[in-house]
């Protein structure tokens, strides 16, 4: 009992220091948790967000009411999928890369370089985009397909070239941040471990294999349970913005949020879009739950909680 | 002890978090029951701090002078009415948002633009907006009631006033503006207007004669062109249930999509594609309407007419040019509610903010101060002209600290000075042209949509897939139209059209 008083006096200043912090949190991350419960309320601005009548689960229906809803879960999920791998893979590979460059010069322009894009606006991005893919103007159709003696193709008006053009565009936006991460980790990695491997007469492949990957395998693991977590969200501005809206290849570019954003737009219903977001929640929070579970089944030293 | 201290804390923050959410349910119910007490007492606080009202409303670009804009208003309503006035300017994006925000945690608010081209009927039905009954108004607004007339039908739900719908263009025609040169050399006669045929044999000669430039392109990103050119029947909002024929024949619900007039236009609008007469990719290209209509490389764009567009666009494009009506002017809910002065919930004193909308309507003053500024400073008039104004002296578009101009958004258009650019006759102009458009039937009816959201939501989902690409002609009708039709059906149109048909049943009853 005197111990444990001790023990806590000891930490007590810890304890206060800390108590802005965790106020922040609460009100901050917590408080506003409460506002779910306008996901079952038919929201009427003169009661207030607690004092409205009940829906039950009447605003999750327009989510399940058409074919719709199989399309965008699976687009969302399957581009989530491809990007997570895409991205895992290239950012490593690049890491890996920039961490053999020796000149300092070289490296600092190296890493500008593919760093630049993921600080551009999506709207930017969109327009480079439409330089590229416009029938009008565009660099592919007047600059590569005309001159080849191909007829043009209206690329906004053709879902099935999109499952490809929307994975490039998001690994030339985004694949530098990921190896901007990796990178970091990999250049702290003890040089002794490199140096006993070439002792030892490994080759390069085999160091990245046996020492690089293993010791990046706890920072992969977060930042793809990390991704996982978001796999119900999609970058709305990508979806959206990069496809100029173009209805003609929703079928291969609409996903949860721009299903919810274009519907939601018209209607104005608070409760809907509030509905809509406990879903994707709900779900992604279900996912983080179990591929964790899966991992403590598979290696637990690697498992987050 | 450890466990004494652990739920100390919960304790605390038990107590933190009651004491918030009480304070968050008192504000709710305060601003609720203030409104209430308001309504009931006729409140004129002598020797007290006058009263502000607060008005929010959305612009197209922010103005570097609206402080000096907002006193000198405030001074000249203060003289008036003894109440200050302060306003609350916001961009586009997110304009709604911040409102809702506003609304829902209480917030200071008195007045606001709504639309019924946007969430008018949903801020209707979930109460964020006070519905006034016809006596107060009358009392407090007479001028306004008076002003509107009948177009009050349009922000009447049930008896109550929920707005007042702005003096502008009550009605939409929708034509193409033409360059003037192209009007000179092909021979056309832009007043007299243009029958589909015509443009037929029009497109067709423009096509042939001018092979740098594209003949036609829609007004906008998303705007097709069967709703700029074909368009003959009132959407009734959502266009997910309509009124043939400009809602002059009985009040019968129809399914716009399965009709062969839509059949018809989506086939017209495809030939005109495939003819390429069209700009390409005109549901997808961010660059149509007056950005592309400068470079000089399209002959006309379709576009919404009313008197001021030739001027308007001879100014934004710097190409002169004319327009010709395609589609008479046409009124229906939805024009003539376009924009909404609309007093919140959270409002507490709607008699001086109605007696306020009520100088918006009939006091010139008021209005210039606020849509052209502050005369010497931003403005000054033509010499010999009552209307025409310009810039001061050493005043250009560039250095003016306020070009806002928005004549539409705010109380009677009719007040208006007008620029010296415009034909000094304009008002007449706009009163004529509001006075002869064709008029809906069912004009006053606003369809609430809160009994069968879940497939309204479905729908308009279905409508965002197809109907641009197909009323734009980009994809092919032979494929596409069944399949668009059968989407519509899964998802429910014929449930949201029944419950239409029942409401405007309803609401043609009481007239």
């Amino acid at each position: 009992m005197y111990k444990r008083l001790k023990k806590i006096k000891k930490l007590l200043p810890l304890y206060i220091m800390a108590l802005p912090a965790l106020v922040y949190l609460f009100i901050n991350n917590y408080l506003p948790l409460t506002g779910m419960v306008v996901a079952f309320k038919d929201f009427d601005y003169s009661k207030g967000i607690y004092g409205s009548d009940w829906a039950g689960f009447r605003n999750f229906l327009f989510l399940f009411k058409n074919s719709v809803a199989f399309i965008i879960t699976r687009n969302t999920i399957l581009y989530n999928v491809a990007f997570i791998i895409i991205n895992t893979f290239l950012g490593i590979l690049v890491a890996i890369l920039l961490s053999e460059v020796t000149s300092k010069k070289a490296l600092k322009v190296y890493q500008t370089v593919i760093l630049l894009p993921y600080l551009f606006s999506i709207v930017i991005i969109s327009y480079l985009v439409f330089a590229f893919l416009s029938t009008d103007v565009g660099f592919i159709n007047k600059g590569i397909l005309e001159p080849l003696g191909k007829s043009t193709i209206s690329w906004y008006n053709e879902s099935k070239y999109w499952p490809i053009i929307l994975p490039i565009v998001n690994t030339w936006k985004s694949f530098g941040f990921q190896a901007t991460i990796y990178y970091a980790n990999v250049i702290s990695i003890d040089k002794s471990y490199y140096e006993a491997a070439q002792l030892d007469g490994a080759s390069k492949l085999q160091q990245v294999r046996y020492i690089t990957l293993v010791l990046l395998k706890p920072v992969i693991i977060m930042m793809i349970l990390l991704a996982v977590g978001k796999i119900f969200y999609s970058d709305f501005g990508l979806f959206y913005q990069v496809t100029q809206n173009s209805g003609a290849i929703y079928s291969t570019t609409n996903t949860i949020d721009t299903y919810v954003y274009r519907t939601l737009i018209q209607t104005g219903d608070v409760g809907m879009s509030a509905a809509a977001g406990v879903y994707q929640s709900v779900v992604g929070f279900l996912i983080v739950l179990i591929t964790n579970l899966l991992l403590r089944k598979i290696s637990p030293e690697d498992s987050l909680f | 002890m450890k466990k004494k201290i652990v739920s100390k804390v919960f304790a605390l923050l038990l107590a933190a978090c009651t004491v918030l959410s009480a304070c968050g349910n008192e504000s709710g119910n305060q601003s609720v029951g203030q409104t209430d007490k308001s309504e009931t007492n006729d409140t004129v606080q002598e020797g007290e701090e006058p009263y502000t009202i607060v008005y929010a409303f959305d612009v197209w670009v922010q103005q570097a002078d609206w402080d000096l804009v907002e006193e000198n208003l405030s001074n000249i309503v203060y003289d008036k009415i003894g109440a200050k006035v302060k306003l609350l300017p916001m961009t586009g994006a997110n304009y709604q948002q911040e409102v809702n925000l506003m609304i829902t945690s209480g917030e200071k608010l008195d007045l606001v633009n709504a639309s019924a081209r946007t969430t008018f009927s949903s801020d209707v039905t979930s109460n964020k907006l006070l519905g006034l009954d016809e006596e107060t108004v009358r009392k407090y607004a007479p001028d306004a009631m008076e002003v509107i007339g009948d177009y009050m039908e349009a922000t009447t739900v049930d008896g109550k006033i929920y707005g007042f719908p702005t003096i502008r263009d009550m009605a939409s025609a929708y034509g193409l503006i033409l360059r003037n040169d192209i009007i000179e050399k092909y021979g056309i006669d832009a007043d007299a207007g243009l029958t589909v045929e015509q443009l037929d044999d029009l497109f067709a000669r423009i096509k042939e004669g001018e092979p740098d430039k594209y003949v036609t392109q829609p007004q906008s990103q998303g705007t097709s062109i069967l709703e700029s050119l074909f368009k003959t029947y009132d959407g009734l909002g959502d266009t997910m249930g309509v009124l043939m024929d400009w809602g002059q024949g009985d009040l019968t619900v129809q399914n716009l999509f399965d009709t062969e007039y839509y059949e018809e236009c989506v086939r017209k609008a495809r030939e005109w594609n495939e003819k390429g007469y069209i700009l390409p990719d005109a549901s997808t290209n961010p660059d149509t309407g007056v950005a592309y209509f400068k470079t000089g490389k399209v002959a006309s764009t379709m576009s919404l007419i009313h008197p001021g567009v030739p001027t308007d666009s001879t100014n934004m494009t710097g190409i002169p040019c004319s327009t010709a009506i395609v589609n008479p002017a046409f009124g229906n809910t939805q024009t003539v509610g376009a924009v909404i002065q609309s007093i919140p919930v959270s409002c507490k004193n709607p008699e001086k903010v109605l007696e306020f909308v009520n100088l918006l309507y009939s006091d010139a003053e008021v209005y210039n101060a606020l849509v052209w500024g502050i005369e010497g400073t931003h403005y000054q008039h033509v010499k010999g002209s009552e209307k025409w104004i310009t810039y001061p002296d050493g005043v250009t578009g560039e250095t003016s600290g306020y070009t806002l101009s928005a004549t539409y958004a705010f109380g009677n258009r009719y007040l208006s000075y007008i620029w010296n650019t415009d034909p000094e006759d304009l008002n007449e102009k706009y009163e004529e042209f509001n006075d002869n458009a064709i008029k809906s039937k069912a004009l006053g009816f606003v369809f609430d949509t809160t009994p069968v959201k879940a497939e309204a939501a479905a729908v308009q989902a279905v409508m965002d897939e197809y109907r641009l690409p197909l009323e734009n002609g980009v994809i092919d009708p032979d494929e596409n139209l069944p399949k668009f039709r059968q989407a519509l059906k899964d998802a429910g149109i014929d449930t949201v059209i029944a419950e239409k048909q029942r409401q405007l049943d309803e609401w043609a009853a009481t007239k």
